[in-house]
């Protein structure tokens, strides 16, 4: 079992194919080896630990995770399994605690799965729809507006 | 350490300090400044956990706070401005980019700095609403504040639930409403940039369009070249498998001048990254822990922006139509030297004339496009130099290829942003799809043209009047008069300093086509003309009319005869070093070994005279996926040395047929025309095709819907009525032959057929497509509710009963003209477009009196229904 303990100092116990999921942790294991002592996660809070080692234990008979960086065919992002699907509903800001978390401890998997979540809400939305989405401030001048929808109009006719 | 600490500290060990700092302020005020020094603060903490390796993380176990780590200097910054410097977004890698950690664990809402402004300008309000406030009451509630910013985030919370308990219900509604808005995330730009790109890297052109318009963080990322070369790598000269669509791959005989379009764009461009798009990007790589990380880099060249630039476009010529012929056979369709240009095909008949359409820019400028060969670093991006070597190499004439790369070479000046680049080629596959061309037509000979080839800068003709001319590609004036032959000159070949002439006299002319001087007269065949030739490398192939391929050396001149073919030698085609493929009319395919000199393989199946031939390393479209894999995918190109080109071939018969070479084996036929294919060629994103029925046929991609458009020449017919009488006539004896029962016009059938012939005619294409929506639906819209519906379309035709025998003689045509199910029709034609709608309404209690309408011709037979 290995030990793992958020920001906030809970330590979580997980089987070790649970936690090498996270290649961050897989590495300090390879690296220096397995002790009694609780690995420090200092970017990582309870909550947000509990629902990563919830991803990584229902995952934790997948095959290796192998994707060429450079690969040229097109990304997909409607390929979500249901599972992942229903994990990763939770509101924005966990959403986001998701995605720094599985950055920070490289769970790619995750870090994929928050990503195409993330594309999916943006994708087919015009920019207001998208700056209400995630409240954002449009901070484009008149001008400027105008402008930047000059230069991509050109995506717009199909 | 900053003592200056502010009401927003998220970590305990600041909160003692920053108690004390918000007693000793007597002001119930949080200037804004401090969310500034906050922030600095929290990239500071940020900063120290990005430095520590995963191993020294644990080392520094728990103690790794922020109070810690305010003293550590440099790391990542979200405020890329202060990184904006001259050099280059050079050396990137998206991977090396990988691993900042999470904010720390803290707060991301005060510490994200798009934020920091809306905190700020909040705190400018509430500050406001205080001023209007008692002095007392001011410092009671500026003291609440800062009691409740002082405490750690367990007591925050313990005391807001203490607050929200006491709330009553205006207060939560109030909750209940701000709150939501609150917890929504930027994600874009409050995550680390590479968690941004790697959002983005997920979206499609057009929503990345949408992207950048969302804010400035949004633009600087969305715009960001990575994402584009991406893009462009995916669609450029190839179908995206997942959107369907591909781009023209342009290169330097494809290039001209679009430099007014080019340079715009480019300004506006500059205009806006100045602020932040690519300022703030770049700045983000020039940050030396990105730009300096060891072992990964990849280094991508951008295209050139001052590189010339192209009509981009899909030159066409087609002939004109003389006023008392009505089909025109077209008799070539060659490529230009370039093969893996972007479709520029030219096509021309027996006239006088020669027409060149364009595709034109929607701005109406002459159109444009940039020719980048890109070209890259490392790992795929390789592909692509290779790919264009192969191509070039193989395929096309090599000396254009050389041309090109001295093209690009010499200026290497600019560089243009990838989604610029994808933007142009957007709007020519746009374009393409939209049938939006621009239309020239040049008197050229003074008899019928035989054969064109076009360059970027030349467009020379042989024609029946046995000369040559060369005219100047973009203004087409006549450059030069090549006379010598005394006979119809059938081939032509030309690069940079030379042109091949091949004329039915039996010799083969080598020309400075600058000056129009002959260099040199090869006799090659004592007993028959010159029908085709190719030149590659230094070998000079002549197909001639006696069955016999001649094999020039032109450095040594020396020479050799393939025998083999029994008719006319239509095309030849030099493959790698050594292979030949040739056509004939004596309705064969053969592959000759130039070393063995003999015959290899011979593809049989065509069942009429062979016209044309082409090669590419790429599937050509219309190939189902798994046929276009075995050689198409980059996959293999990057392992498979053993390159297997597709040959496409069109016949007389009909049909183009596509090989596999090795195996000979005919992997796909395509029908379609209703005569003999004269000329085609293709690449990877259609396939254009020239026949004696006076069509060119572009045929798209497969999964396009409307994959199969085609262009006709201008005014090929003109009608604009018919004899309805005759029309129905017609088409009542075709169905009376089967036993079928007689149909009759409705009004609301010959809308949808006029509306539709006029569409055709506007935009010269017949097609099932049209812009107001799908058949069904626009015969839905004008009130007919029907239950089977089908169409004829045609053009080239000027009277009924010809448009009835030309669809009758196509089995499909006469498939709907038979259809048992059908009582209705609908016909009308514009400007020589017929279009032959029938259809059946939903309510078979409609009841038409067929009988009376047996007797043809009939005045009752034009009762029109409604």
């Amino acid at each position: 079992m290995i030990k793992l303990q958020s920001s906030d100092g809970k330590t979580f116990e997980v089987e070790r194919s649970v936690a090498i999921q996270s290649i961050l942790i897989k590495n300090l294991l390879e690296d220096l080896g397995e002790s009694e002592n609780p690995i420090p996660l200092p970017n990582v809070n309870a909550k947000v630990l509990e629902k990563i080692i919830e991803y990584c234990d229902h995952h934790k008979d997948d095959p290796p995770f192998l994707v060429d960086e450079y690969d040229e065919t097109p990304k997909r992002s409607d390929d979500i399994i249901p599972w992942d699907e229903k994990f990763i509903t939770v509101d924005q800001e966990m959403l986001f605690e998701i995605l720094l978390a599985s950055n920070y401890m490289d769970i790619k998997p995750l870090l994929d799965l928050g990503c195409k979540t993330v594309a999916n809400m943006i994708r087919n939305k015009s920019a207001e729809e998208i700056r209400k989405m995630f409240n954002i401030t449009d901070d484009f001048t008149e001008e400027e507006k105008a402008q930047i929808k000059k230069e991509n109009e050109w995506a717009e006719v199909h | 350490m900053d003592t200056s600490l502010l009401p927003y500290a998220l970590n305990s060990r600041h909160m003692a300090a920053a108690t004390q700092a918000g007693h000793a302020n007597s002001q119930p005020r949080i200037p804004a400044e401090e969310f500034s020094h906050d922030r600095k603060r929290l990239f500071a903490a940020v900063a120290k956990s990005t430095a520590d390796s995963p191993a020294t993380s644990r080392s520094n176990g728990g103690s790794n706070e922020s109070a810690d780590v305010a003293t550590h200097g440099s790391g990542r910054k979200r405020d890329y401005s202060e990184y904006v410097g001259d050099a280059s977004p050079a050396d990137i890698d998206i991977l090396s980019l990988r691993k900042y950690p999470a904010f720390g664990g803290k707060c991301y809402r005060h510490s994200a700095h798009v934020y920091l402004a809306e905190c700020t300008n909040t705190q400018r309000q509430l500050q406001e609403s205080l001023v209007s406030l008692p002095a007392d009451e001011q410092a009671k509630i500026g003291d609440i504040w800062r009691s409740f910013a002082s405490e750690p985030s367990e007591r925050r919370l313990l005391i807001l639930q203490g607050i929200v308990n006491l709330c009553c219900i205006p207060q939560l509604s109030y909750l209940n409403k701000v709150v939501p808005q609150q917890l929504r995330v930027d994600f874009l730009a409050a995550a680390p940039p590479d968690i941004s790109l790697k959002i983005l890297s997920y979206l499609d052109a057009r929503s990345l369009c949408v992207a950048a318009q969302v804010s400035r963080t949004w633009a600087a990322l969305a715009n960001e070249d990575i994402l584009w070369h991406r893009m462009c790598a995916q669609h450029i000269d190839k179908v995206c498998k997942k959107c369907g669509w591909g781009l023209p791959l342009l290169d330097k005989s494809s290039r001209r001048v679009y430099e007014a379009t080019a340079r715009r764009a480019l300004q506006l461009a500059s205009n806006t990254s100045n602020h932040s798009a690519q300022a703030r990007t770049r700045a983000l790589y020039q940050n030396p822990q990105y730009a300096s990380h060891p072992g990964s880099s990849y280094s991508f060249v951008l295209p050139m922006s001052n590189v010339t630039v192209d009509p981009a476009l899909p030159n066409q010529q087609q002939q004109q139509r003389s006023p008392n012929q009505q089909m025109i056979p077209v008799s070539s369709l060659i490529n230009t030297a370039d093969l893996d240009v972007s479709l520029i095909s030219s096509v021309c008949a027996p006239q006088e004339a020669v027409q060149l359409m364009q595709n034109s820019l929607q701005s109406g400028s002459s159109a444009t496009t940039a020719g980048p060969s890109y070209i890259a670093g490392m790992h795929q991006r390789k592909a692509y130099a290779t790919e264009r070597d192969n191509e070039s190499g193989n395929i096309s004439d090599s000396s254009s290829h050389s041309s090109g790369e001295n093209a690009s070479g010499g200026h290497r000046s600019r560089r243009r942003p990838w989604k610029e680049i994808f933007a142009e080629r957007q709007i020519i596959a746009n374009n393409w799809r939209k049938f939006r061309f621009r239309e020239s037509q040049i008197r050229a000979h003074a008899d019928g043209i035989l054969c064109v080839q076009f360059n970027d800068a030349y467009m020379i003709t042989g024609s029946y009047d046995s000369k040559v001319h060369v005219w100047d590609a973009e203004t087409f004036g006549l450059v030069s008069e090549l006379t010598g032959h005394t006979m119809p000159v059938r081939a032509l070949e030309f690069d940079d300093c030379k042109l091949f002439s091949g004329s039915l006299d039996g010799t083969v002319k080598i020309w400075n086509y600058r000056d129009g001087t002959c260099i040199r007269t090869l006799r090659v065949f004592d007993n028959g003309g010159v029908i085709s030739l190719h030149h590659q490398r230094g070998t000079l192939v002549v197909g001639g009319e006696n069955g016999t391929i001649r094999v020039y050396n032109i450095a040594k001149m020396t020479s050799f005869t393939l025998v083999g073919h029994t008719d006319w030698v239509n095309a030849v085609r030099l493959y790698g070093e050594n292979t030949l493929f040739s056509c004939s009319d004596d309705m064969l395919i053969k592959r000759w070994d130039l070393e063995q000199r003999q015959c290899v393989r011979t593809y049989t199946g065509h069942t009429h005279h062979v016209q044309s031939l082409h090669l590419s390393n790429r599937a050509p479209p219309l190939l189902p996926p798994s046929l276009s894999h075995r050689s198409g995918s980059s996959r293999d190109r990057d392992t498979d040395d053993d390159q297997r080109p597709f040959m496409i071939t069109g016949s007389l018969d009909g049909t183009m047929r596509v090989w596999d070479i090795e195996t000979g084996e005919c992997l796909k036929t395509i029908f379609g025309h209703v005569e003999g294919i004269w000329s085609m060629t293709f690449d990877s994103l259609r396939i254009v095709s020239g026949s004696n029925d006076g069509v060119v046929k572009i045929w798209d991609t497969p999964n396009q819907a409307n994959y199969e458009v085609v262009y006709f020449p201008q005014n090929m017919a003109s009608a604009n009525s018919y004899d309805m009488a005759n029309m129905l006539c017609m088409v009542n004896n075709l169905r009376k032959a089967k036993g079928l029962v007689p149909v009759v016009y409705h009004g609301q059938l010959l809308r949808l057929a006029k509306s539709h012939a006029q569409f055709q005619s506007r935009y010269r294409v017949v097609t099932h497509a049209d812009n107001a929506g799908q058949i069904g639906d626009r015969l839905s819209a004008l009130g007919f509710e029907w239950d089977v519906l089908v169409e004829n379309v045609g053009a080239g035709v000027d009277n009924d009963t010809e448009i009835v025998n030309a669809w009758a003689k196509s089995p499909n045509h006469l498939h709907n003209i038979l259809n048992p199910d059908v009582r209705f029709m609908g016909v009308d034609v514009s400007s020589g477009y017929w279009v032959q709608d029938f259809a059946s309404p939903r309510d078979k209690s409609y009841v038409v009196p067929t009988t009376q309408i047996d007797a043809c011709p009939n005045q009752y037979n034009l009762q029109i229904y409604n």
